[in-house]
């Protein structure tokens, strides 16, 4: 394996007369902790370690997301916003990006552009000097808005494209799904996102070329996780393949479910051929804050996983295969499920295999149920299903079976009706709402409630967060002292002389 | 996916517990989690290897009687050991173990119950391994015999074949291709496969592969799909990472990937209970968890097989050198190259990599040679490639010595048994210094936390001290002397 890698490198080298830099862009701050910590990493506990991160070499950082402002709010009562500054002030030459989830805001329903698009200016104002935009229907039209207002703001445009196992979802419709955004609006880059680790190397060969052949001098990004443990060798065979950049986390919040770590791509590339310039050492010193703030948060650090095929069969993710479970349980129809699982395959098929990511998974769960309990599939058709097949949700990448689209229309709620409405604006309403406000402040209140933000607390600046016990600490701030003076502390259950 | 019903040999307690447990199983470990072991239903159970054979001799452990004990555990379920033809201990005569030696050691197994062996060589030569097999056949033992996989570049697939097919005709029952390295990728095995095939006729090809790569359970799948007659597999917490692939895993995979397959629920069960028995083990005394090892390149660079792997990887990290793991990858490539390619399998590993430590560390190249480098260098195990000419002419040629007769053994050591004469060679040691087998009594496992084996060890030493005190989170012992 490795013979073949350096080989094809070699000649890659060979011919174009110099090798190839392969950049990194890290997603320790963003993913990595989402996918270990549940999002709980609060942004004191970044602020230590943003400078170094900002001298390491990565080419972009991912800052926040709408899952880290969800969790900010929700959770740590922290400001979003406020983290996007502090961290700005410390990350000084390496742009950082932001994200927006195509024009469903944090809700289920997509909503008017205003306000997506308040949302991506107000990133930006506040720091954010790349926007990644995703639909998960590959619906560029829901990005559009977006896409301009980023532009307009002198921001890098990153367009998402979320991986898929489905037929239809071949190299040929990734590969336009890209060049339209490159032709369309100009994206600088493309990110190919595998959410679930379950791209396998013979497509990672295939689809990679295609992506790259599409956009030409554009930058191709490739992000996947490491469910199946086979991540980083996808990564180094994405790179090898033409990828320009990949996403990376700092281990130790690295595999698992987390993203390949930044230390372990950077020297198999290196080893391979490639230039990779990131500073290894200023990255093991990162990895060793963040194993420390692991243990003193008794939160895991990522482990290796084992491989296992099963990630490939169900693309259920576990968040919503878990409330399937409870939902039906709280039905009493818990015996359903394996029928449910099985009618989910099949009418995800028949919509047009959505990739499997909010709101969808529940959508096509809604009429699962509906299937297995009545005695005609479709014969009772959910709202959202008949607003999906309508196209109230954006255009749909691949078309619903012709049959099913017919019960769906027929069965379908008659109050729902077949052409979309035009969504009214959002911000008129707020602004008379609430007049005396900024607008971060304003898009806060719109998204979590007066409550919620009344509660938040400003977050401690100073960099004064330590991962050591307070102790360990003191003797070293006692240890840089000039002066000669004895030292005399004590407390509950020490004492301490310094002379 | 292939339907015919997979052969999996449980190798937990050799090949498992040497490369996730460092060898630290005893004989009442293994005695506790046998009857388990056995309830998941293995075609057969490896329980002797010349690793372990030198754990029991270093822990004081008689492993004829671990041997003996075990097959009491496990009826009904065939056993298995493994046999090498090259010593790694260094004593000078040994280095191979003759036909007669290794007829003894066969012997002794077969009389405790032994009914299968795989049968080493690294060097794969003929003249050492077909009588050996005659011996083996003669006294009624399955005898697999093992094929190494090296890289394609090293030796490719028509090559591999050509050893095969010479294997098969000195008479081997099958054939084991050996990754302990970890090396197999899905595509080298859809070429190598048939190709071993095309060489071997009818006979059975197995495989034992090893998981430094993180590829392992993914590539034994990809075997048994194209059609593999055999695995060798261990339970969870003894899998992965240095090890073989967990067996739990691969039948739920496999079980998932064809509707035809005839595992059941029942075997399922089994293996789980197995599982958590050795998880419960483990955490009780302090052996690392179940854990697959990341995916790197590095593997394929250094090459070294399982415990060796397992090894140099801890030490790299306990001398805060892991993150030149490549660098000692490269050195690793580079002293096996000055000392001939030989092959990647005991006794030919740990020398290199100790070698390529030292030149990590600082140590100017070659300034010092670990002796098993040396012993690599004078060809005591037969001749591999060209060496490094200058490194060959440091060391010198060593005079042949001729391996003892066993008639010449039984006269020196009248008093010990043939089973402590085989061990004394196959160990280094003398036969004097074989353990005798222990009381029934102390064969029981006693399951104890760390605390309590900790508070038995302090009280053994207490006699020696005025005042033992041991502090720790949730711990506080203070033992102090009395005057008599």
């Amino acid at each position: 394996m490795l013979e073949h890698l350096k080989a094809l490198v070699a000649a890659e080298t060979a011919r174009t007369g110099k090798r190839r830099t392969i950049h990194l862009t890290d997603d320790t701050l963003r993913d990595g902790q989402q996918c270990l910590w549940a999002t709980r990493m609060r942004t004191e506990h970044m602020l230590p370690i943003a400078e170094r991160m900002d001298r390491a070499g990565f080419l972009s950082m991912q800052a926040i997301a709408l899952v880290q402002f969800d969790a900010s709010v929700l959770f740590l009562n922290q400001d979003p916003f406020e983290r996007i500054r502090l961290l700005r002030e410390r990350i000084t030459r390496t742009p950082m990006r932001g994200a927006v989830r195509s024009n469903l805001m944090r809700g289920f329903f997509p909503v008017a552009d205003d306000i997506t698009d308040l949302f991506v200016e107000r990133q930006i104002a506040n720091g954010i000097r790349d926007i990644a935009v995703f639909d998960a229907l590959l619906c560029s039209d829901n990005l559009a808005s977006s896409i301009r207002t980023a532009r307009r703001l002198g921001a890098n445009v990153t367009l998402g494209l979320g991986y898929n196992i489905a037929p239809g979802y071949d190299d040929a419709l990734y590969a336009s799904k890209a060049r339209e955004a490159v032709e369309r609006f100009g994206v600088q880059t493309v990110a190919l996102g595998d959410a679930a680790g379950i791209l396998t190397i013979d497509r990672v060969r295939t689809i990679v070329p295609a992506l790259k052949q599409a956009i030409g001098d554009k930058r191709l990004e490739f992000n996947t996780h490491c469910l199946t443990g086979l991540g980083p060798w996808l990564a180094i065979e994405a790179a090898v393949h033409g990828a320009d950049c990949i996403l990376t986390a700092v281990d130790p919040l690295a595999n698992g479910n987390s993203l390949p770590a930044s230390q372990m791509i950077a020297r198999n590339l290196r080893e391979i051929g490639f230039d990779v310039i990131v500073d290894d050492r200023l990255l093991d010193e990162v990895g060793e804050y963040l194993g420390a703030l692991a243990e003193r948060e008794r939160q895991p650090v990522g482990v290796p996983a084992e491989y296992e095929p099963s990630h490939y069969i169900t693309q259920y993710a576990g968040g919503a295969m878990s409330n399937l479970e409870s939902q039906l349980k709280l039905a009493g129809i818990a015996d359903k499920l394996p029928a449910v699982l099985e009618e989910i395959g099949r009418v995800r098929m028949e919509l047009g295999s959505p990739i499997m990511v909010t709101p969808y998974p529940a959508i096509v769960a809604a009429q699962a149920v509906m299937n297995v309990l009545n005695s005609e599939r479709y014969k009772v058709v959910p709202d959202e299903v008949k607003k999906y097949v309508c196209g109230y949700f954006g255009a749909l990448p691949l078309p619903v079976d012709a049959n099913v689209k017919d019960r769906v229309l027929a069965n379908g709620s008659k109050d729902v009706g077949l052409t979309p409405p035009v969504i009214a604006p959002v911000l008129p309403g707020l602004r008379q709402r609430y007049k005396s406000i900024g607008d971060d402040e304003l898009l806060l209140r719109y998204m979590y409630g007066d409550e919620k933000i009344d509660g938040l607390a400003p977050t401690p600046t100073g960099d004064c967060f330590s991962v050591h016990h307070p102790v360990v600490d003191l003797v070293a701030g006692l240890a840089q002292r000039r002066s000669k003076a004895r030292v005399q502390l004590s407390g509950n259950g020490f004492s301490l002389c310094a002379n | 996916m292939s339907e015919h019903a997979l052969r999996h040999t449980d190798v937990s307690l050799t090949d498992g517990q040497s490369a996730r447990w460092a060898g630290a199983m005893t004989t009442p470990m293994m005695l506790a989690v046998a009857t388990r072991l056995a309830a998941a239903r293995p075609a057969a159970i490896e329980i002797a290897s010349p690793a372990t054979l030198q754990q029991c001799v270093a822990r004081g452990e008689d492993p004829w009687q671990r041997i003996e004990l075990l097959r009491e555990r496990c009826p009904g379920v065939a056993l298995r050991a493994a046999v090498a033809l090259l010593t790694e201990h260094g004593k000078r005569g040994v280095d191979v173990i003759s036909t007669e030696v290794a007829t003894l050691w066969l012997r002794e197994l077969a009389q405790r119950g032994i009914s299968e062996i795989v049968l080493i060589d690294p060097m794969v030569a003929i003249e050492r391994i077909a009588p050996v097999l005659k011996e083996a056949k003669a006294l009624g033992l399955t005898t697999i015999v093992a094929l190494p996989v090296t890289q394609e570049s090293t030796r490719s697939d028509d090559d591999l074949r050509a050893q095969a097919a010479a294997l098969a005709r000195a008479g081997a029952t099958r054939l084991m291709l050996r990754d302990e390295a970890g090396l197999l990728t899905a595509d080298r095995l859809t070429t190598l496969l048939p190709a071993l095939r095309a060489g071997l006729g009818d006979m059975p090809l197995d495989l034992h592969l090893r998981c430094q790569t993180a590829l392992g359970p993914m590539v034994a799948l990809e075997a048994v799909r194209i059609g593999i007659d055999g695995l060798d597999t261990a339970f969870a917490p003894l899998a992965n990472g240095a090890s073989v692939p967990a067996l739990g895993t691969l039948l739920k995979s496999l079980r998932m990937l064809s509707s035809e397959t005839s595992i059941s629920e029942q075997t399922l069960h089994a293996v789980g209970e197995a599982d958590r028995l050795l998880a419960e083990l483990a955490d009780r005394h302090g052996f690392a968890p179940a854990r697959a090892w990341v995916f790197d390149l590095a593997p394929y660079v250094h090459q070294l097989p399982g415990e060796v792997a397992a090894q140099f990887m801890h030490r790299l990290a306990a001398l805060g050198l892991a993150h030149k793991l490549h660098a000692f990858a490269n050195e690793c490539a580079r002293v096996r190259r000055d000392i001939g390619e030989p092959p990647m399998l005991a006794p030919f590993p740990r020398p290199i990599a100790e070698q390529a430590l030292l030149h990590l560390q600082g140590t100017p190249r070659y300034a010092e040679l670990r002796p098993g480098v040396r012993r690599i260098l004078q060809q005591v195990h037969g001749a591999s490639g060209a060496v490094d000419v200058r490194l060959a002419q440091r060391v010198g040629a060593l005079p042949k010595k001729l391996a003892p007769s066993v008639a010449s053994l039984r006269a020196a050591y009248p008093e010990a048994s043939d089973a402590a004469l085989v061990l004394g060679q196959i160990c280094g040691v003398a036969p004097e210094a074989v353990p005798a087998p222990a009381s029934p009594e102390t064969m029981r496992y006693v399951a104890t936390t760390p605390a309590d084996a900790l508070l038995a060890e302090l009280t053994a030493r207490a006699a020696r001290y005025a005042l033992l005190s041991v502090q720790g989170p949730g711990v506080a012992i203070q033992l102090q002397g009395t005057e008599a």
